[in-house]
């Protein structure tokens, strides 16, 4: 079920049969009965619109021009394309490999095409974090709350500081 | 010894630790060596002796009972006020252990909340507690055969539950161990011979001859049995490399750099006590010593090194703790010595020889090994 | 202790006052006095009567405003009912940040001076699962290190605490939603049951904890994160004060990859249950008889 890790560069016609395969499976996966959710995390304003309301995108993978400079593309180890989670035609839409238009508020839906494991997992509660409340209604984060959409590898972070050794003794 | 020295020694001991405990009581147990991951420390490694030496008084109190030996019988006073002094001196190294002292009355049964019977420091009080007042009851003058039987009983009772004390706890393998109990109690006895065959040269009475060979047996065959139990111990910490036996290898490999020393100096002067034969006096002292050390720290710090999440720390007494340590031990020797003074005294020598009699007759009815006494002559007078 | 005989004691209490008010006018310094009797002779928690533990709380926020500046509301939130807590933890995703540590720190109210802190995150080297290899003072410059894996422990919760069976005077118990609790007006400071943990979990106030007025958490729980006087133990309570509202305790809410899990085992909708049916887990030490209810797992692919 991992789809694009069992998935090489190049490989398209296998990506293409799996993730059909799993677009089919997920609905009924959807049903399979998790906790009624809120889903709360940033929503990323692309203005990708500003141009390409007039301007088709290429549909191929290139590098990044100059007008893109600022946008770091490391999602699915470099083999991934705008497009692919991206609608063409809309830029600020997502969208699944059936074209389906897909609101940036829902982007968990576009994650789950490659990410269905995770996603399932997510939907339950297991992968993600619940906010504020264990009890009552239950607010999950979305998935770009943790991981940014265009670069989505958790990076290293700085640890808090280590616990006191020993005691400081604090005379009253 | 001069008076005047001895109570020159002591005085100021008590004082310091008067000091020292004023000190700890404004600032908190914070001005002791222990931490999170070392919680007991000097004052309950001094508890854990002294109960031994408390609990050996068994070892007078059997033979008066069982033989109606008369030479032992004499010294049967001596037994009863080294336990009490002892048994008081132990209790106070867990009043100054305490974090909050003054909320010892929860202890108490009704007012208070006894975690009885799961709690097996509840049992090591009230054990304790019930020994202290029998010693009091024994050395006031009472007779009666039962109270020798109970202190016998109590007697083991006080140290084997100060041993579960330790032993209870599947979090310390160090002390996780059935051993642990007849370990103890082999220590205390050698430990509780040695220091009454030292105090028996400042004992008034003559005729102790018996008693004293009976002592010097009791003295080493305990420390050899000690030694011996030892050993198991050794063989199965070390024949397997266990995460249970880590802190065992620590301690005799050399790992606890100090304390490594200072249990293998225990052990060390242990065996020298046992081959010491030519200066019988030195080698009691040197057991006692031995003991002292294996049985207190030697013992305490590796229960809690590693850490139960496998973290290696060091424990050292912060000068506070040992002038607190110090000063409950002067309040014991004070307290035993007014003890002896008051054995010795008021005719209690005589009272001793009545006492014993009444108690080795009123048994002999129970026990047929007992042998009766053959004439008032063995009687000390 | 029966409330005849507390009252009696009370009144004793009254009676002391009021001779100690006569020689000192001020009224400080009596409610001083009075305070600190009432503290001597407070009952334990489980035999309070109402209005005795609404005098406690309201004498703790007294003493806590007097010792620290802060003015906190010490609340008595009673379990809730059908609902028995646990905790899962994914190990996969625990990177060792520590910011469960520091949010627990500060939460709790644990003094800032000692090492109180409840939550030990240890470090060890992957592939191996010997405690004596951890570290828990690990501070690289960032985490996670590619050769270590990370073992966040605190109190299990176990629902056969060592800690409650050693404790002499019943100072520690298990509530009816799983916490195990210390009442720490009633602790007398022996460390036995720190001496009984498997885990490590619960830490002593050797000294009377240094808090921050401004770093001040105010809303408190008797059981829970009100300032600790010194001398007693404390431990990790499932911030009591939090999780009884249906809050999620600190470390759920600093812990930066959604690690921890947190619910009610009781609900079979709750996510823990879920781990429990669909994970397998791990429980730390079980084989020390402690049957911990703090559960670890990993994702399975």
């Amino acid at each position: 079920m991992v789809f694009c890790s069992s998935r090489r560069g190049g490989d398209r016609k296998w990506f293409c049969f799996f993730l059909s395969l799993a677009l089919l499976a997920w609905p009924g996966m959807l049903l399979s009965g998790a906790m009624p959710y809120t889903v709360q995390g940033p929503v990323v304003k692309t203005n990708c619109s500003n141009c390409h309301a007039w301007r088709t995108p290429v549909l191929k993978q290139r590098p990044l021009g100059p007008p893109h400079a600022g946008l770091l593309l490391r999602h699915g180890k470099a083999t991934l394309w705008c497009l692919e989670c991206h609608n063409p035609q809309h830029p600020s839409l997502l969208r699944t490999l059936s074209g389906a238009d897909v609101p940036m508020t829902e982007a968990q839906d576009s994650c789950a095409i490659c990410h269905g494991r995770t996603f399932f997992s997510w939907q339950e509660g297991v992968h993600g974090k619940r906010l504020t409340h264990w009890s009552g209604e239950r607010v999950i984060q979305s998935c770009a709350s943790c991981h940014a959409a265009h670069a989505p590898a958790v990076t290293p972070l700085v640890p808090q500081p280590p616990p006191r050794r020993g005691r400081a003794r604090t005379t009253p | 010894m001069n008076k005047w020295l001895w109570w020159g020694t002591v005085l100021p001991a008590l004082l310091l630790g008067l000091a020292g405990y004023s000190e700890q009581w404004h600032l908190g147990l914070s001005v002791t060596g222990m931490n999170d991951q070392v919680v007991w420390g000097l004052y309950i490694s001094q508890f854990v002796f002294l109960v031994g030496v408390a609990a050996s008084a068994v070892i007078l109190v059997v033979p008066v009972w069982w033989w109606g030996n008369p030479s032992a019988r004499g010294l049967l006073r001596l037994a009863e006020s080294l336990a009490l002094a002892a048994v008081v001196t132990s209790l106070l190294f867990v009043m100054v252990d305490l974090g909050h002292p003054v909320r010892l009355w929860h202890a108490l049964p009704v007012i208070g909340q006894l975690n009885f019977p799961q709690a097996i420091i509840v049992w090591d009080l009230l054990v304790l507690v019930g020994y202290m007042v029998l010693t009091m009851a024994l050395l006031a003058g009472w007779k009666h055969p039962m109270g020798i039987l109970l202190a016998a009983i109590l007697g083991v009772a006080i140290h084997t539950m100060t041993a579960f004390l330790l032993a209870g706890h599947p979090a310390r393998p160090f002390w996780h161990t059935g051993v642990m109990a007849p370990r103890f109690i082999a220590s205390a006895f050698a430990a509780g011979a040695g220091l009454m065959l030292l105090l028996v040269r400042y004992w008034p009475v003559t005729s102790v001859e018996w008693g004293r060979l009976y002592l010097r047996r009791i003295f080493l065959g305990c420390l050899g049995i000690d030694l011996f139990l030892l050993g198991s111990e050794w063989f199965v910490w070390f024949y397997r490399h266990t995460s249970e036996g880590e802190a065992a290898r620590l301690l005799y490999g050399g790992g606890m750099g100090f304390w490594s020393g200072w249990v293998w100096i225990g052990i060390g002067l242990k065996v020298l006590a046992m081959v010491m034969v030519w200066r019988y006096v030195t080698g009691y002292g040197l057991g006692v010593v031995g003991i002292w050390m294996e049985k207190g720290l030697g013992l305490i710090i590796p229960g809690f090194v590693p850490t139960p999440l496998g973290e290696v720390v060091s424990y050292w007494p912060t000068w506070v703790e040992w002038q607190v340590t110090v000063g409950v031990w002067a309040l014991g020797i004070v307290l035993l010595t007014l003890l002896i003074q008051y054995a010795v005294h008021a005719k209690n020598i005589s009272d001793v020889a009545v006492d014993s009699k009444t108690c080795s007759i009123g048994l002999n009815a129970f026990f047929e090994n007992a042998q009766p006494i053959k004439n008032d002559d063995d009687l000390i007078s | 202790m029966d409330p005849e005989r507390r009252t009696f004691l009370q009144q004793l209490g009254v009676a002391a006052l009021a001779t100690s008010t006569v020689s000192a006018p001020e009224p400080a310094i009596g409610s001083m006095l009075s305070d600190a009797l009432e503290q001597l002779l407070q009952n334990h928690y489980l035999r309070m009567t109402p209005e005795e533990l609404e005098k406690t709380l309201a004498r703790i926020e007294r003493e806590v405003k007097k010792e620290y500046g802060a003015n906190i509301h010490c609340g008595n939130v009673p379990p809730l009912p059908e609902t028995s807590f646990g905790m899962a933890l994914n190990l996969s995703r625990c990177i060792g940040a520590r910011d469960c540590v520091q949010a627990c720190v500060k939460e709790n109210n644990c003094g800032r001076n000692d090492s109180l802190e409840n939550i030990r995150v240890l470090s060890l080297p992957r592939g191996s699962w010997e405690l004596t290899d951890s570290n828990h003072y690990y501070a690289p410059s960032h985490v996670p290190e590619g050769d270590r894996w990370y073992l966040p422990v605190q109190c299990q919760q176990c629902d056969d605490p060592p800690c409650v069976q050693n404790c002499p005077v019943n100072a520690t118990w298990k509530e009816p939603d799983g916490i195990v609790v210390i009442d720490y007006d009633w602790c007398i400071g022996c460390r036995a049951c720190a001496v009984s943990c498997p885990y490590w979990a619960r830490h002593f106030n050797w000294q009377k904890p240094a808090i921050p007025s401004q770093e001040m958490t105010t809303e408190t729980h008797y059981l829970g994160n009100r300032p600790r006087p010194m001398g007693v133990m404390e431990k990790c309570t499932f911030c009591i004060q939090r999780s009884r509202k249906g809050q999620m305790p600190a470390c759920l809410e600093a812990c930066r990859t959604g690690a921890r899990i947190f619910g009610n085992l009781l609900n079979p909708e709750s996510e823990i249950r879920r781990v429990l049916s669909t994970r397998p887990i791990y429980r730390f030490k079980e084989d020390k008889g402690t049957k911990p209810r703090f559960f670890y797992f990993v994702d399975a692919s």
